[in-house]
């Protein structure tokens, strides 16, 4: 396929394979902050190539920049992307009926700006002083010129902008198309809940994206031309800028963003548990209902982050008060996947065991994340790992198992091969286990008090006893780093070899499984579908006895009468939309 | 990808434009950063006045390290006023004078590569100053960039260190500790006579008894204050003008060994520079400060000036202070010593 296509599933998989590289990636680098904590100082076995000076130990430098280009590369590089570039891309026009995006060529030009911002975070690592080294959220003055001085952290503040221009873009487009491209019949009541989760999430970038764009470009005028937006106290040579300007513009992106980040997941899990208990997903306004009323509380929480940074206190109880109303419309979205799974008959395949592991570790998250979001708790838990524990098993494990979820749900689409189910499966259980495992770990260690970005914590008398508990949970890290390796096989197996797939293996009835084979032509329909449902006809009396089957295409004509010899596996109409 | 016919023809974009508008933009990209970025320093082999030439590799490798562990502090132009530095108390050395408190020389002399090679592996307790786990190859090469920030360096030569003797007093502690109290609190005939300026562990009856047993004369020190230390001058700056000149020098209190932290002493038992902390080490540590004294401050340079055994005396009683820091038999000294200021002179 052409790497100038701008089929909207050709640009997905474009993301797909950078995103999956730049886990990768982002994962190794993890590694590295593991070691350092299980055996500080140390030479990392196979690194002495990259670091000669210390023969392959990280050093204080090495290891500020391995943190900070972790956390960047996996939110920037590989789990947005992964989410919108690549699933995004691809489910949004198949699954509202459209011929592709409304601005295809935009889709294709916002993959070529991520790729450049990819190709600088890694040019930055053959710079000298190395890639960015002031965390991920890069608060000035850490990274202005004075406290960073190198190239790499300029460099890899233009490849979060370009970052952020890419993920404006296909917000901007996923919108539009949402919004302007549905099929006849599409009606908003109808969509998947992942269109509304991707949909929702795409309005969340139009809006906040820019702000980070904003303090990017101040950030990068500081670095470059010597203007002083963030500059103060003792980096200033004079002139009035304040760096707690730059925290309150980019957590006014950054809390969004980790909705950004989980709605799509969200909008998988809800469709995923409805389409494999077979039955109708529970409370479906409300459940798209809440994933808005999340969205729209998700810009006004934003100050919870920074309750210690010396706001006024007054302003501290409004944010708690707000972040935590949160929880409620998540509690009403948990309910209703509990109770769609309620007396269901639950089929435990592949993309289902992933979208149950995200609600595990959603759940166990979000339960973790009150204790961040009341101040009196958050003042003590601040900058420990608690809160890398946190927001881990939120925007780490969550995301990363509803990526393979909807990864396993729509491979067969994508690529019209069918993976292997035993490994698939595997793969997202090991993956959840020790999920929580490793951040239940940094969990814990969080609440005895370690703080989270210390290069060698045992230099504290006081957290000397918890090399073993670290030492644990880089363990469960490498374990689990290994069985990505269930996937890798899986991937390249499948791609080789695998076993064609039809065109509905699912057995559900939403469009791009209805009325397009495996994978989807160019155009996706050979007529624009016609629809007649909503997302989860499943298991409905009507379509079981007069065409013999649990499931019913959005746009399938129901016969009138009762189905002559149809078997639930015969193939499926692939022009049923339309048809009279 | 091309399967199962999942080929699709390049659509209806013009290919390639996607291309140009990154190509365009990482060009303009590189080339704001190209322009404003301080281009990394080249440099000349550094000649020093022993002799010895610094290769400009080792150099350009020190700076980048410099920059990485040390300019935050010690600021881009070594002069100690780099912004995470303001307002450290001690500030953070300036190199630009040559001038170190912990070189192992004489005092004023510059110090050798090993003193700073200790400092910079240790770090010194109780101040920012950590130990930096900078690794073993590059700290020769940040020892020798920061021989570029003062010309003294290729002017004159290395100090002398100034060897260690062996201890006389091994095995004889509490003899040493007697013999380091009358060193320390009696001025002259060997004496250093230390609570001139730091203060004075004795309360004043004991005092006046242990003068007048090691004079052969009265003291009259019913006038004097023997426990309040007063700030000396240094010569560390605080602030400097535009040219790298000091403005304002810091005053320095001559340590309490009650009360504060020692620079170059750790409590016994931590692991120190790889190696647990000895009783032995700790003695040695604080000899090699007594016998080369303290750079830019007001401490002199011990060695010579007394006899050997009296230095190793004076490590010995001052050991026994250090022990005492921060238990409650300090707190009661300190008491004796501040009720004694307020009873009669004998």
């Amino acid at each position: 396929m052409s790497l100038s296509s701008s089929d909207h599933k050709a640009v997905a998989r474009r993301y797909l394979w950078s995103g999956l590289g730049f886990l990768a990636f982002g994962g190794l680098l993890a590694l590295l902050i593991r070691w350092q904590w299980a055996f500080p100082g140390q030479p990392v076995p196979g690194l002495a190539w990259a670091l000669p000076e210390s023969h392959g130990a990280l050093t204080p430098p090495t290891y500020t920049a391995v943190f900070t280009t972790h956390g960047l590369v996996m939110i920037f590089f590989a789990v947005t992307p992964l989410l919108f570039g690549a699933l995004g891309h691809f489910v949004v026009p198949l699954a509202i009926g459209a011929r592709g995006l409304a601005f295809p060529r935009l889709s294709s030009v916002g993959f070529w700006v991520y790729a450049l911002g990819g190709a600088l975070v890694l040019a930055s690592f053959g710079l000298r002083l190395g890639p960015a080294s002031a965390g991920w959220t890069g608060y000035p003055p850490l990274s202005t010129s004075v406290f960073t001085p190198g190239l790499g952290q300029t460099l890899v503040t233009v490849a979060v902008l370009c970052a952020g221009v890419s993920a404006f873009l296909y917000g901007l487009n996923f919108v539009v198309t949402v919004v302007r491209c549905r099929a006849p019949g599409m009606t908003w009541g109808r969509l998947p809940l992942t269109v509304w989760g991707l949909f929702f999430a795409s309005v969340l970038n139009v809006l906040f994206v820019p702000v980070l764009a904003a303090a990017t470009v101040l950030v990068l005028m500081d670095r470059l031309l010597g203007t002083q937006f963030f500059v103060a106290g003792a980096a200033a040579v004079g002139g009035g800028g304040d760096p707690l300007v730059y925290q309150h513009l980019f957590w006014l992106f950054g809390h969004p963003e980790v909705y950004i980040l989980i709605l799509p997941a969200w909008g998988m899990v809800g469709d995923f548990v409805a389409f494999f208990s077979r039955r109708p997903a529970h409370g479906y306004r409300l459940t798209a209902g809440a994933m808005g009323a999340v969205s729209a509380l998700s810009g006004l929480v934003y100050a919870h982050h920074l309750f210690t940074s010396g706001m006024s206190p007054v302003l501290g109880r409004t944010f708690m008060v707000l972040t935590l109303l949160i929880s409620l419309p998540a509690e009403v979205m948990f309910l209703n996947w509990l109770m769609t799974l309620w007396r269901g008959s639950v089929r435990l395949t592949s993309p289902m065991l992933a979208a149950l592991a995200t609600m595990s570790v959603f759940g166990l998250g979000g339960i973790t994340g009150l204790a961040l979001g009341a101040v009196a708790t958050d003042v003590p838990l601040h900058g420990t790992l608690w809160v890398v524990g946190h927001f881990h098993l939120t925007m780490g494990a969550a995301s990363f198992l509803g990526v393979f979820a909807g990864l396993y749900f729509w491979f067969p689409k994508m690529f019209g091969r069918a993976l292997h189910e035993g490994l698939a499966k595997a793969h997202v259980l090991a993956s959840a286990v020790l999920f929580l495992g490793v951040f239940g770990g940094q969990l814990a260690a969080g609440y005895a008090g370690q703080l989270r970005r210390l290069y060698d914590p045992y230099q504290y008398t006081y957290l000397r006893h918890l090399l073993p508990l670290n030492q644990w949970t880089t363990a469960c890290a490498f374990l689990l780093g290994a069985v990505q390796g269930l996937f890798v096989v899986n991937l390249a197996w499948t791609l080789r070899r695998g076993r064609a797939a039809d065109a509905n293996p699912w057995r559900v009835g939403t469009l791009e499984w209805t009325c397009a084979p495996s994978p989807p032509p160019e155009g996706n329909f050979a007529r624009p579908p016609v629809v007649l449902r909503g997302p989860h006809a499943l298991s409905q009396p009507e379509s079981i006895e007069r065409l013999g089957r649990d499931w019913l295409g959005q746009a399938e004509d129901l016969p009138a009468s009762p189905a002559t010899a149809t078997s639930p596996e015969a193939p499926v109409a692939l022009t049923s939309g339309g048809a009279s | 990808m091309t399967l199962r016919g999942a080929r699709v023809s390049s659509s209806s974009t013009s290919p390639g434009r996607a291309g140009r508008c990154a190509l365009a933009l990482l060009t303009a990209l590189a080339v704001v950063a190209g322009c404003r970025s301080r281009s990394s320093p080249t440099f000349e082999p550094l000649k020093l006045a022993d002799g010895r030439v610094i290769p400009a590799e080792t150099l350009s490798r020190g700076h980048s390290v410099y920059t990485y562990y040390c300019a935050s502090c010690h600021g881009e132009r070594g002069d100690g006023q780099g912004p995470a530095g303001r307002g450290m108390r001690p500030v953070p050395r300036s190199f630009r004078q040559g001038l170190f408190k912990f070189g192992g020389v004489a005092v004023g002399e510059l110090p050798t590569d090993e003193a700073l090679k200790r400092t910079l592996r240790r770090g010194l307790h109780g101040t920012p100053m950590f130990a930096w786990d900078v690794p073993d190859a590059d700290q020769d090469a940040v020892l020798q960039y920061l021989k570029t920030f003062s010309p003294r360096w290729t002017q004159e030569p290395t100090g002398q260190p100034l060897a260690m003797s062996p201890d006389p007093w091994k095995g004889r502690e509490a003899e040493a500790v007697e013999r380091g109290k009358v060193a320390y609190h009696v001025s002259g005939g060997g004496n250093a006579g230390c609570s001139g300026c730091h203060v004075a562990y004795l309360p004043r009856a004991e005092l006046a008894a242990l003068l007048e047993k090691s004079l052969g004369r009265k003291v009259d020190l019913s006038r004097l204050d023997p426990y309040t230390a007063q700030a000396r001058e240094s010569d560390h700056p605080v602030e400097v003008d535009a040219k790298g000149e000091p403005t304002r020098t810091q005053k320095v209190l001559p340590p309490d060994f009650l009360f504060h932290e020692l620079r170059t002493v750790w409590p016994e038992g931590e692991t120190v520079d790889g190696a647990p902390y000895t009783a032995e080490r700790q003695r040695e540590d604080l000899y090699r400060v007594i016998a080369s004294g303290v750079g830019g401050a007001a401490m002199p340079t011990w060695k010579g000036a007394i006899p050997e055994e009296n230095l190793w005396a004076l490590a010995y009683y001052v050991q026994s202070l250090v022990r005492l820091r921060d238990t409650d038999e300090a707190e009661a000294l300190k008491a004796r010593l501040r009720a004694s200021t307020m009873a009669n002179p004998p």
